[in-house]
């Protein structure tokens, strides 16, 4: 009897923190309210007090089906995790449960991010509808920010396209623009370009959110000159963390950095446009020299891999979310048993193995040839296999976070995993000297594991990692152990005491890479 | 663990002949290892088999290693909670730990596998003396005592330095015959390389694989608690 009141508790306690965070359909969020306002601090366990993120005891999974799913939808962007290590099943470890609970998060974010920008609920999402993070009141493109000649800019500027681009984005400026450079169709560490089965490259692109704009725009990160210079000599880089408000209170909240990384395919047929959540765009093609303008491409983009990078105070090794389209590839064990689907993005099922090669690069050269648009130069199609399996847990809550969404494109999209540093003491270790300006005082001498026991150890998405899946120690893809080594352009001061300490690590992220040369420098454009 | 099992008078590497075994495994053999491990690499990680341990077996495993090694408990096995306290642990109560390298599974599988019975002994050890006083000292008396379980221990003990197993009937020949070729050793895995804590000891990380921060030796390394936790 009594267990049965905790339950009955447990339920209208969740409702109660469903309807704090949640409007009904035709309510929808009002989209003048920046992401993130207020937090959404659902997890995946009922919590006690609606406005508390601590479960309820004994703890129940929050249940991910029609009698939730019009606040699960509009429940809002979460400012950070709220995982705890325990949860009904009791033959799970805490780390399964830590895991269900960020991959719970990884879902609520990925909702939030494609929600509509208009403020409409994603269940009202039609697959061409312009979400929140191609919102450019939410997310600027990093060449948006590391502007040519290294020019600071503000959050509010207008897109300024590329000059072969004008005349069409003046025609509609709601479209998305993508510029080309190596990483726009290179892999990580130049590890090899991605071609669908049509013969057209893959295309990636990076946007951060406005909090990371504006720590760059204060340090001036967005020149090669500025890192340089001896002002930022001794800056250890720390972007701002994501904060859930005080307990028991719902405003007092924020994101902190976000980063979105997305993979795409060019669609060419109506058949294809209707699976995928698609974009209009105008790509603008590597610039050949200096006095031609690139030509720039109007092509419909669909949506193929998925990347949030979330720094949290309590993870400032930031969390790695990472999905992608059910038709993007098949896993090992399907191509093992032949149980595969009639066609994917990037697999031939027809192909025989001595054929079409498995997870093998294309032939060089990797670089798109100007006279062939996007198409790839050789007949050569990537034929990619998923190495790692997603996990039965995973796959259970894709099916139900699926299904709450079935009718949109989104329920095409599945999650693959949630990177997330393990070590608990490790991850929220604050520097020892902390300064009330410096928030969050990320320690960022963390030894002898500055990743803090990243879970799980390798994650790769199959268009953003393709060829470093696996699990081979410091060769596979891992979130955090390959972006704990990103660095920026800072040098130590010449003045500076010589037993002092110097860093010029960028905070989990490459972006500072891309800051350009001073007008007139010796160093041209990176573009 | 409050002092290394090693410093005792009963510590396992005692002796003039026995340090010579053991002071074998230095430099040269974990430059070895390194090559082994990349022939590991090639050929694929080792069969974990489904593991029958209970959860108490594993408990034991990781108190047994601890005492082994001189290494805590909670860095062994990451997220390890004796309970209700560490000098009063109730298997029943008490948490393994769980992280997600878990490389004491792939150790505990390994040995199981090759060396039941002996093993299954030397958990009982654990089991037995997980609340004496000197509870490391305890363990390495029963260990002691017998040459199976002396000398399976030792391989315990380089299989978590090193991620190497040597063979314990190896080991004993070692010993009992000084000119004996060098013992052979095997590269468990690529996650075991990665994990041994040789290096970590040492203040340093094995070669090809690091999780030290970017620009790190261009300072003084940390101090040696926060890689082993003694």
């Amino acid at each position: 009897m009594r267990n049965n009141s905790r339950a009955v508790l447990a339920v209208l306690t969740f409702v109660g923190v469903l309807s704090c965070f949640s409007s009904s359909p035709s309510q929808a969020q009002a989209p003048s309210k920046p992401l993130g306002q207020p937090c959404n601090l659902l997890s995946d366990l009922v919590q006690a007090n609606p406005r508390s993120p601590k479960p309820a005891v004994p703890p129940r999974l929050t249940p991910v089906d029609a009698t939730t799913k019009n606040s699960i939808l509009n429940s809002g962007l979460p400012c950070e995790e709220t995982v705890t290590g325990d949860g009904p099943d009791k033959t799970k470890t805490p780390l399964e449960h830590r895991q269900r609970g960020f991959d719970f998060y990884s879902w609520l974010t990925f909702i939030a991010l494609n929600s509509p920008a208009d403020g409409s609920g994603i269940d009202q999402s039609k697959p061409n509808t312009k979400t929140k993070w191609e919102d450019r009141a939410n997310f600027k493109q990093l060449l948006d920010v590391m502007l040519e000649g290294g020019l600071p800019s503000n959050w509010e500027d207008k897109k300024q396209p590329p000059p072969g681009c004008k005349s069409q984005f003046d025609a509609n400026p709601d479209m998305m623009v993508i510029e080309m450079i190596e990483e726009t169709f290179n892999q990580p560490f130049k590890t090899g370009a991605l071609i669908d089965q049509q013969g057209n490259y893959a295309l990636f692109d990076i946007l951060m959110n406005r909090q990371m704009f504006d720590y760059i725009q204060k340090h001036k990160l967005y020149s090669k000159a500025e890192q340089l210079s001896a002002a930022n000599s001794g800056l250890k880089i720390d972007f701002p963390a994501g904060v859930n408000p005080p307990d028991g209170q719902i405003e007092g909240g924020d994101p902190g950095g976000i980063i979105v990384k997305v993979s795409w395919k060019i669609l060419e047929s109506d058949q294809e446009k209707r699976k995928f959540h698609t974009v209009d765009a105008l790509v603008s093609m590597l610039r050949e020299d200096a006095t031609t303008e690139p030509p720039c491409l109007r092509k419909t983009l669909g949506l193929v891999g998925f990347h949030v990078m979330h720094k949290t105070k309590n993870r400032l090794q930031w969390i790695w979310t990472s999905f992608e389209h059910v038709d993007n590839v098949p896993e090992k064990k399907e191509v093992d048993s032949r149980k595969l689907k009639p066609s994917y993005s990037f697999y031939n099922p027809r192909c025989n193995a001595a054929t079409c090669k498995v997870n093998e690069t294309p032939p060089w050269p990797w670089k798109p040839e100007p006279s062939l648009g996007l198409k790839f130069h050789s007949p050569f199609k990537s034929q990619i296999v998923r190495v790692t399996p997603l996990t039965d847990d995973t796959k259970k809550m894709n099916k139900q976070f699926q299904g709450i969404l079935k009718g949109t494109v989104w329920e095409n999209y599945m999650l693959l995993s949630t990177q997330w540093p393990s070590d608990f003491l490790c991850a929220k270790k604050q520097t020892s000297d902390p300064k009330p300006e410096l928030a969050p005082n990320t320690d960022l001498e963390k030894e002898p594991d500055m990743n803090c026991a990243p879970a799980p150890t390798y994650l790769a998405n199959s268009t953003l990692e393709t060829y470093s899946q696996g699990s081979v120690p410091l060769a596979s893809s891992s979130c955090m152990a390959c972006h704990g080594n990103a660095a920026s352009y800072q040098q130590a001061s010449p003045d500076a005491n010589p037993t002092s300490k110097f860093f010029n690590q960028s905070d989990f992220t490459f972006m500072l890479e891309k800051a350009r040369e001073k007008a007139g420098s010796s160093g041209g454009s990176q573009r | 663990m409050t002092q290394s099992p090693h410093s005792g008078p009963n510590a396992i590497a005692q002796g003039r002949t026995e340090d010579r075994a053991v002071g074998a495994f230095t430099r040269r053999t974990v430059l070895a290892g390194a090559a082994a491990a990349t022939a590991a690499i090639s050929v694929g990680a080792v069969d974990s088999p489904a593991s029958a341990q209970s959860r108490q077996d594993m408990l034991a495993f990781v108190l047994l290693s601890a005492a082994l090694t001189g290494i805590a408990e909670g860095k062994l096995a990451p997220n390890f909670h004796a309970l209700p306290s560490s000098t009063n642990i109730d298997l029943e109560q008490s948490d393994p730990g769980s992280d997600p390298v878990d490389v004491k599974q792939e150790y505990f599988d390994w040995v199981n596998k090759r060396h039941q019975p002996t093993f299954r002994r030397l958990l009982q050890f654990a089991k037995d003396s997980r609340n004496a006083s000197d509870r490391a000292q305890a363990i390495i008396d029963k260990v002691q005592a017998r040459p199976d379980t002396k000398y399976l221990a030792r391989s315990i003990v380089l299989m978590w330095y090193l991620g190497a197993w040597y063979d314990p009937g190896h080991l004993q020949a070692l010993v009992e015959h000084p000119s004996a070729a060098p013992a052979k050793f095997e590269v468990i895995s690529p996650k075991a390389y990665t994990q041994g804590w040789a290096l970590r000891v040492a203040q340093a990380h094995p070669m090809g694989f690091s999780e030290m921060q970017f620009g790190y030796w261009s300072r003084p390394p940390s101090p040696r608690g926060d890689f082993i936790g003694n």
